[in-house]
């Protein structure tokens, strides 16, 4: 049932989306003009911005969500995150470098790709750092200084950057922002998030097995090494996609998967799909919602997601505290 | 007829620099209950590991139905044997039925949700053990001695043809010791072949069909739990001092009084 309403809260809310904006106009009008091959100001809207727009913020929060369930599941933490071994900061830390120089000048094409580029070398300076037999501690303070470096670059590039303009660029860009988007963003993610998602959604059983600790599985015939680096992998591949394309934009990956795992039974498999509708909802109301708030200067949507996200999760670190004897 | 199902060829484990076992040869057959006693650190724990083929061997192999099990499908050894992990931990406060269903992930391909038959086996399972009145409650709600048969229901829910357990019953009341004990039992009758570490050796003695006797990594003896359990070994091996008495079934009771001397020396 909770699935159910879940989808159904993915369509109505992406209809929304396509109406909500700057301009107002009947979106059926418009569709309709599409339709008989009329040309206007709302159909290239809705064609050119507000339909990438809608559907990057369901690819984006549904990976978020997804990664987010599947990193949890891995660690058997409810504190983890998509970006908990570098590949956020990774793909942040390149695009910001690509912004730095001003090479997305040149092709806009470089943003995205240097921010896969950045997500996958995170994940292989990890796994360079620890091998194959480490323990999960190990991964994760290896994760842990991976993200400390990109911050500081990060941080660096902003200290050094040559004018104003590139530090206001760095630094709303790092924020998360979906206004920007275009059908080629769209197509450019697409590939390599899709074969993310793929990875990740076959690893339900063995997620579900994990949920006894990595013997009690391995006795179950999962390949807990091969697990892990498949879910590495597979974040990567589809958060880097995310970053790359909007920006770093927080807490989806922790919060979703928390809220919606009493919903499923604690059952990570069911969790996966469940946290992916999840995200996709909670990004298309932020997003929606930066779009309806009134301000002079507009609102960056991972500042949205962090403005309500912390606060929840705050409030689950209470709840959780009360819950334990 | 007894039937062979697992066996490990001189097997040794070395982890660091530290041997936990030397050349073990061991072999689980069929309708039997083998259990594995020496003191803490004496290797039982690493010879389960490496018999299910969760640890490496430094030397000597497992043989899995006559198949090097390094070389098994791991789903097929998933099938073939059920694990019970010392302190077997459950990470989400899951529901019990939903947890002793993940016992028949080895039966289940990718997306598959458990069918029919699956859910009539975790069934027969929850009324195995006695825990079907727990299957709506929470695994975290459960005390010490229930989740440890929720535990083995899960592992049965899996039609295991062998179990391997390690010390499933060291945190329980006697009343839920025997419980377990006689779940083995009757899995063992069925046809199954059962190894499990103990720290009881009136248990041992009294449910298992041999006992293989372990001191630092070395396997001392394997023979019927009368032969094994003598004074003598007990002093030498866990440096204590204890009665054995044998009622009428010629089944021994173990208790332990006091350290011997050589024990009371090393100890602070």
């Amino acid at each position: 049932m909770w699935l159910g309403l879940l989808m159904g809260s993915v369509i109505v809310l992406f209809f929304i989306s396509l109406t909500v904006g700057r301009h107002s106009f009947s979106l059926w009008q418009t569709v309709q003009e599409l339709l008989a091959q009329e040309q206007s100001v709302y159909t290239l809207i809705l064609i050119e911005l507000r339909l990438p727009r809608s559907l990057v913020a369901v690819i984006v929060g549904a990976t978020l969500g997804l990664c987010g369930a599947a990193m949890q599941g891995l660690l058997r933490n409810p504190l983890a995150s998509p970006g908990i071994l570098g590949s956020s900061s990774g793909a942040a830390l390149f695009s910001v470098i690509v912004l730095y120089f001003g090479f997305h000048a040149i092709s806009p094409w470089l943003l995205p790709i240097a921010g896969m580029a950045g997500a996958l070398l995170a994940i292989v300076l990890v796994y360079a750092l620890t091998g194959n037999d480490s323990t999960i501690t190990t991964i994760i303070l290896a994760g842990v200084a991976i993200n400390a470096i990109a911050a500081a670059c990060i941080s660096l590039a902003i200290n050094l950057a040559p004018s104003p303009y590139a530090v206001r660029e760095i630094a709303l860009w790092t924020l998360g922002d979906l206004s920007k988007v275009s059908l080629t963003n769209l197509w450019l993610m697409l590939p390599t998030t899709l074969i993310g998602w793929l990875m990740l959604i076959g690893c339900g059983q063995a997620l579900n097995a994990l949920s006894l600790g990595e013997q009690t599985a391995a006795s179950m015939g999962v390949n807990v090494a091969r697990l892990r680096w498949r879910i590495f992998l597979a974040t990567a591949l589809a958060v880097g996609a995310a970053v790359a394309t909007v920006g770093a934009i927080g807490f989806i990956g922790l919060v979703i998967p928390h809220l919606l795992r009493p919903l499923v039974g604690y059952e990570p498999r069911r969790l996966l799909f469940a946290s992916a509708l999840g995200g996709a909802v909670m990004l298309l109301l932020a997003d929606i919602s930066v779009r309806l708030i009134p301000s002079q200067i507009p609102l960056q949507v991972g500042v949205l997601t962090a403005l309500v996200g912390a606060p929840f999760f705050l409030y689950l670190i209470v709840k959780l505290r009360k819950e334990l004897p | 007829m007894t039937e062979t199902l697992l066996e490990a060829r001189s097997v040794s484990v070395t982890m660091g620099s530290i041997q936990c076992l030397n050349r073990v040869d061991l072999s689980l057959k069929t309708g039997e209950i083998t259990g594995l006693i020496g003191p803490n650190g004496s290797g039982k724990s690493s010879l389960l590991k490496a018999m299910a083929g969760l640890q490496k061997t430094t030397h000597g192999s497992v043989w899995l139905a006559g198949k090097n099990i390094t070389h098994c499908d791991s789903r097929e050894r998933g099938k073939a044997m059920g694990y019970l992990e010392q302190n077997g931990d459950v990470h989400w406060p899951l529901p019990v039925k939903r947890l002793v269903e993940l016992g028949r992930i080895p039966h289940l391909q990718g997306w598959q949700s458990p069918c029919e038959q699956d859910q009539r086996r975790v069934e027969a399972a929850l009324k195995q053990t006695d825990t079907w009145h727990l299957r709506e409650r929470t695994v975290t709600t459960l005390s010490g001695g229930e989740k440890c048969r929720v535990l083995l229901a899960r592992v049965l829910a899996g039609e295991p043809k062998m179990i391997l357990a390690d010390e499933p019953i060291a945190a329980l009341d006697p009343a839920h010791q025997l419980m377990v004990m006689e779940s083995l039992r009757q899995f063992a009758a069925a046809g199954g072949a059962v190894i499990i570490a103990l720290h009881d050796l009136s248990i041992a003695a009294r449910y298992c069909d041999r006992l293989a006797l372990l001191k630092e990594g070395d396997l001392i003896i394997k023979a019927s739990p009368n032969d094994v359990i003598t004074e003598a070994r007990l002093a030498s091996v866990y440096g204590i001092k204890a009665t054995l008495r044998r009622d009428e079934n010629d089944c021994l009771t173990v208790t332990p009084y006091a350290l011997t001397d050589e024990a009371k020396l090393l100890s602070p």
